[in-house]
């Protein structure tokens, strides 16, 4: 089989452009897929005919809300729980045995947990020594991520996006209902100046006979 | 700088010591970043929360809470389920289309990109490995772009007006329960029962 010439192109693109730091591709792929879905279930709750009107209305917004919190807290939360993570394994605040022993072999022992050490620019950081720092760090990585994730999308979100959408479906009803009342305010006084504007004239009592034959 | 360094060393130093401990948080970490169990992870948390949070909104009539309770469940089950099974499957095909051997173009390195091999062999593994994610991770979400439409939404709908509906019964059913219950165990005061018989007025005795 021959591999078309345009699929080699897009992969040599993605590893080139992606393969070295993963971090902001995952993070607009995530974003794009939170827009996404928020888009489609949107779509699915106004077709829904089972739904009220005012169901409806707070489900919308609470899908807009959704979407909009989600990529807060992501920014607000997981992605500082992520790269705290990776500052306390990088630094060596939080190590294992097994990335510690070259440490202590070469006398950087008291450097460990200083906010400017980095294992990965020592020079004996070898081949066997960044495998164990790898999983370890992968270990740290994936923890804060699923627990800033459990965090901000299970917990934080459907609080402030129930906050947001049932704001939104007061508002909605107290303009609603304002503009009921300002409707009928509107329409009795247009009523009244109609009332004003063209006031009862006084037929002449010869008017009443307008058109009409006397007989004596 | 300094207060950095100050904030830094508020968080003490930890190691993990034990060798087979370490084993074991190695595998919780690999396990925790595949797409299929993550997603799981998600789902099973979600489902533990948000319903909760949802019913529990007292900014909304009760009625509305339930429904919308009902349509994050929906979401939740149809979100995992879709998700999972789309992530997995991507991934495996990445797996299977990104062999390192570029030599003749075969399935097996459909999808492995060409340029990986003039990476100094040292940085080609690690590199080749987040591409494998970001190439899954890219694909996955143009897939389910698709598959939010066709099976999340439809999936999303049935299941939430399946549980609106049940909770509708459970109602009605509620309803006739407290209103029999009520007739038998409805018992009229003895003071009621003896102006009912001399026909009095509940001003008093007359």
């Amino acid at each position: 089989m021959k591999i078309p010439i345009q699929v080699k192109k897009v992969t040599d693109f993605i590893f080139d452009k992606w393969s070295k730091d993963i971090g902001s591709v995952l993070i607009w792929t995530t974003i794009a897929g939170w827009v996404a879905s928020s888009s489609a279930q949107i779509l699915g709750i106004l077709r829904n005919s089972k739904y009220t009107k005012e169901q409806k209305n707070f489900m919308i917004h609470q899908e807009i809300g959704d979407a909009a919190i989600n990529i807060g807290s992501f920014f607000i939360i997981t992605t500082p729980l992520k790269k705290m993570a990776s500052k306390l394994v990088k630094t060596g605040k939080v190590t294992t045995f097994a990335i510690k022993r070259p440490i202590r072999k070469h006398g950087d022992i008291k450097k460990l947990g200083l906010i400017d050490f980095d294992i990965k620019k020592l020079p004996y950081f070898s081949s066997e020594l960044e495998k164990q720092f790898n999983s370890f760090n992968n270990f740290m990585g994936t923890s804060a991520a699923v627990l800033g994730g459990i965090l901000s999308s299970n917990i934080l979100t459907p609080i402030l996006r129930n906050r947001y959408a049932s704001d939104c479906q007061a508002k909605k009803k107290e303009l609603f209902s304002h503009n009921k009342y300002s409707y009928k305010q509107i329409s009795v006084n247009s009523v009244e100046l109609n009332n004003i504007s063209k006031p009862k004239q006084k037929k002449s009592p010869f008017e009443t006979f307008k058109g009409k034959s006397l007989t004596v | 700088m300094k207060i950095s360094q100050r904030l830094f060393d508020m968080i003490p130093n930890m190691s993990v010591n034990n060798k087979d401990r370490l084993k074991i948080l190695n595998k919780i970490g690999d396990y925790m970043g595949r797409p299929f169990e993550n997603r799981l992870i998600m789902g099973a948390t979600a489902i533990a929360t948000q319903p909760f949070i949802d019913e529990h909104n007292k900014r909304v009539d009760k009625e509305t809470a339930r429904t919308s309770r009902n349509r994050t469940i929906g979401k939740i089950i149809a979100g995992t389920a879709v998700g999972c099974i789309v992530r997995s499957g991507v991934y495996k095909l990445i797996q299977k289309t990104t062999s390192e051997d570029i030599s003749i173009d075969r399935w097996d390195n459909f999808l492995t990109p060409r340029g990986s091999s003039k990476v100094s062999p040292h940085l080609q593994k690690n590199r080749l490995r987040n591409y494998r994610t970001v190439a899954a991770t890219l694909i996955a979400m143009f897939v389910m772009i698709g598959t939010n439409i066709l099976f999340d939404v439809p999936l999303t709908t049935r299941i939430s007006n399946y549980l609106n509906k049940r909770d509708a019964k459970k109602k009605v059913q509620m309803g006739n329960a407290d209103s029999s219950t009520n007739t038998n165990k409805y018992i009229t005061p003895a003071k009621d029962r003896i102006k009912d018989k001399f026909n009095l007025s509940s001003g008093g005795l007359s």
